[in-house]
């Protein structure tokens, strides 16, 4: 987090505004996407949740009492935009376990992707703030008491959200095995 | 760190990396750019308004200080903020809604709004976006439920009853309780409004936008002040959600001032709404 938010410290940013909202957009665009993408299921909202985060971000510009505290800012906002009451779900895409005894491939890169494959439905069928926390746990490299104070939740909820999640994965990633 | 764990930063990393490449940057940038004129053209409107505003003020308070120095008997004037309050008119949500927004949303200096065709949404945050909105308000269509006894779990045609008889469901199965139900009109159109007090999760359980289960809306262990307006036999939902957690005199606020953004709220005519 403290590196990304150097990346755009104040020294390089651009006079206006726009256009540093523009050069952030540009910067960071793609990483919010991904981002967003973890927590919700369609990447169409993914991608509206990144853009409502940059609108916020460009009308709260000027209350920002440093510019480079606005790549967290967008962090947080996509988080919360994936948090809004109208979380959706797309059903189809629900998890579905695979049919039983699949053959196992010989060539290990194709176990690996397949193990990552299943891991990533896992992950997605995880209840949602439980994925949420694993995300901001494993991908944002948070730590438990950053993840309480931006889900405004105890650090032992946290706890709770963290062990109940890894343990659902490893369940399932035994009964793939 | 677990070999679970190195699977699961693996794993979340490929899947980011995969979604990221798959976005249109240039694209996604030329939309930005006509978002944020619209915000610049609202600034603007906004400042025009005000220093009208400003004059009309001056005007009438000149007016009204000579009206009272004339006469020891002014009349009392009935406040009516709704009369002379901005109207909010979607422009995308069908069927087109026309309403003057609450105070609570009005008012905030931090509102994060989106519509589509089929929902109008404004999350209000409590003074910085960057935290957990405070309360969100939604104008929603609904075209299916959860229906067990439906062959793809979703009912394929949801009537507000259906509606209302899945949230009464939910309740039986105690995953809300339904503090208060009323039945009203909102323009002319058969309404039921209740505040509702959901007590978990349930994905799902608020109903989809599209028929089969497509994009749906799950209940989140929120308070809700909801209308389900019968719009010609389909379901549009106006909702005020906050968490349960919130103070009750606040919850006791937002419902007074949802129920009078109900009173000036008018939809556009049945025969207008597109079909799912």
């Amino acid at each position: 987090m403290a590196g990304r938010a150097t990346e755009s410290g104040s020294d390089s940013f651009p006079t206006s505004s726009r256009a540093a909202v523009g050069a952030l957009f540009l910067a960071h665009h793609r990483r919010l996407v991904g981002l967003a993408s973890l927590l919700v299921d369609d990447h169409g909202t993914a991608e509206e949740i990144v853009q409502d985060a940059f609108e916020s971000l460009y009308k709260r510009w000027n209350g920002l009492r440093d510019p480079s505290a606005a790549v967290a800012y967008l962090d947080r906002s996509v988080v919360y935009g994936a948090r809004s009451w109208v979380r959706r779900r797309v059903t189809a895409r629900s998890f579905v376990p695979p049919e039983a005894g699949v053959e196992q491939s010989a060539e290990s890169a194709m176990v690996d992707g397949r193990r990552k494959e299943e891991l990533a439905l896992a992950i997605r069928a995880l209840p949602q703030r439980q994925r949420e926390v694993v995300v901001l746990r494993y991908y944002l490299d948070l730590s438990e008491e950053q993840i309480a104070a931006w889900l405004g939740v105890s650090t032992g909820s946290v706890k709770r959200h963290a062990f109940r999640a890894t343990a659902a994965l490893q369940k399932r990633m035994e009964a793939w095995a | 760190m677990t070999e679970l764990e190195t699977a699961i930063v693996a794993t979340l990393r490929a899947e980011a990396e995969g979604a990221a490449m798959t976005t249109d940057t240039t694209h996604e940038h030329d939309i930005l750019e006509n978002r944020l004129d619209h915000v610049d053209q609202r600034r603007r409107r906004v400042t025009w308004l005000g220093a009208v505003a400003a004059a009309v003020t001056i005007v009438l308070v000149v007016v009204g200080a000579r009206a009272f120095t004339s006469s020891r008997t002014p009349e009392p004037v009935a406040p009516s903020p709704s009369a002379s309050a901005p109207r909010h008119v979607t422009t995308a949500f069908r069927p087109t809604v026309s309403m003057v927004l609450p105070p609570w949303v009005a008012t905030s200096k931090a509102v994060i709004s989106r519509e589509t065709d089929r929902e109008a949404i404004w999350s209000v945050c409590d003074g910085d976006c960057g935290k957990a909105p405070a309360s969100v308000l939604g104008v929603v269509a609904i075209a299916s439920v959860l229906d067990a006894s439906a062959p793809t779990g979703f009912s394929t045609v949801t009537k507000p009853e259906q509606l209302l008889a899945s949230l009464d469901r939910a309740a039986a199965a105690g995953s809300l309780t339904i503090l208060e139900r009323t039945t009203t009109t909102v323009d002319g159109f058969p309404a039921t409004v209740m505040s509702l007090d959901e007590l978990r999760s349930v994905p799902n359980g608020f109903g989809c936008e599209l028929v089969n289960g497509q994009a749906c809306f799950d209940l989140l262990a929120d308070w809700d002040r909801i209308a389900v307006i019968d719009y010609g036999g389909a379901t549009v939902v106006v909702v005020a959600s906050m968490p349960r957690t919130a103070p009750s005199a606040t919850k006791a606020d937002i419902a007074s001032q949802f129920d009078q953004m109900l009173t000036t709220l008018s939809l556009s005519t049945p025969r207008r709404l597109t079909s799912s």
